[in-house]
């Protein structure tokens, strides 16, 4: 009795597996090369030619979207912030991908001298904190993290609140009688990190749902989709 | 027609990346990468359904480590794989049920406080991978690779 050949094709897909598994463990950069070839660039992407328009046209689209590189360059460049003896500049790699979550994945690690707890600042703005290092690389939970709770301060009188974090990151748990208003800086006051970096700034304010705390809604000058540069603490 | 299908998958599996990376830069997140691996389940044999898998599972990894998140991600097309085996319902019934079980699954294991709370966005992260789930149906459906 023969023995049952193995089709060619699961050979080649057995092959296919071995190599993208050796890829997911050692090699995951190449993951994130693939991902930066598919996501459009930062800040809008090139202009496409048409199949029926001219040459004069399509030099012209071309010259656009060049102009509209250096634009975007100019900018990555603009928010490159200068590095302090006690900071650390480091580009995001990549993203959470799904909903729910807000994490980063900057290009510097415990090689570096970043430790999990260090603040991350984008424009001198609080962003998230290192959540895990590696020796490379670290993963930033930033404030849009639904998991994040940090304590901070609100306005000049320095309100106590809890900061809730998601895709629309609110302060919670401030007293009833504090008085807060529209136009408030809220910074940082939570341990390990630096007191009074700010994070936002307070746009409205309301009544909890159980009506004994106020609480702030935020807004923030910056899309953390498009930050790609960021300050760490050492 | 087995290369044709392949290449096919290829294609679809590269473009929800596409899609999905596109619509994350604007701050909003459709699993359309999940929603495509749930549907080869139906269409394709374990081996090259496990490719498919691990190709989306590196694209989509956002750290140097292979995250219980991650997991989970690569779990659910192979658990939608044996589904199909056993049940081996209507592919045209079983891969919506298979696309809606597959994204709370993920959502309950990730970030299970995050999504009682923000249900409007779990919904039109449904409705996105449905919608592109049905595009995959047709594509296969026409071109009679099943």
């Amino acid at each position: 009795m023969g023995r049952k050949r193995i089709p060619n094709n699961h050979w080649a897909a057995a092959a296919l597996i071995v190599i993208l598994a050796l890829l997911i463990f050692f090699a995951p950069s190449y993951g994130w090369t693939i991902r930066a070839w598919l996501s459009p660039m930062p800040g809008g992407g090139a202009a496409g030619a048409g199949a029926s328009q001219t040459d004069d046209q399509n030099l012209t689209e071309e010259n656009d979207a060049l102009k509209a590189q250096l634009a975007t360059f100019a900018v990555v460049a603009s928010e490159l912030p200068t590095s302090t003896p006690d900071t650390v500049r480091a580009m995001v790699y990549s993203r959470y991908p799904m909903n729910f979550r807000n994490e980063l994945l900057v290009n510097v690690g415990s090689n570096d001298g970043i430790a999990p707890g260090a603040a991350v600042t984008f424009q001198g703005m609080l962003l998230g904190q290192v959540e895990t290092v590696f020796s490379d690389t670290a993963l930033v939970q930033t404030i849009f993290d639904n998991a994040l709770k940090m304590p901070v301060r609100v306005g000049s009188a320095g309100a106590d609140g809890l900061l809730q974090g998601g895709s629309d990151p609110i302060v919670g748990s401030i007293a009833s009688n504090a008085a807060i208003e529209p136009g408030d800086v809220v910074y940082s006051a939570a341990p390990g990190i630096p007191y009074a970096l700010p994070i936002a700034q307070v746009v409205a304010t309301g009544t909890s749902g159980d009506s004994f705390f106020q609480q702030a809604t935020l807004n923030f000058p910056y899309d953390v989709n498009n930050v790609e540069t960021v300050l760490i603490t050492k | 027609m087995l290369r044709l299908r392949s290449i096919l998958a290829i294609l679809i599996l590269l473009l929800a990346c596409a899609l999905q990376f596109w619509f994350a830069s604007a701050g909003t997140f459709i699993n359309f990468i999940l929603a495509t691996l749930i549907v080869f389940a139906f269409y394709f044999d374990i081996w090259e359904l496990l490719v498919f898998v691990l190709f989306g599972v590196l694209v989509i990894n956002w750290q140097p480590v292979v995250s219980t998140d991650i997991f989970i991600f690569g779990i659910i097309p192979i658990a939608a794989y044996a589904f199909h085996k056993v049940f081996s319902w209507s592919v045209w019934a079983a891969a919506p049920v298979a696309i809606v079980c597959g994204f709370i699954v993920l959502y309950l294991a990730t970030a299970p406080a995050a999504f009682f709370d923000n249900w409007e966005l779990l919904l039109f992260d449904l409705l996105g991978g449905l919608v592109f789930g049905g595009f995959i149906f047709l594509v296969f459906d026409r071109l009679k690779l099943s």
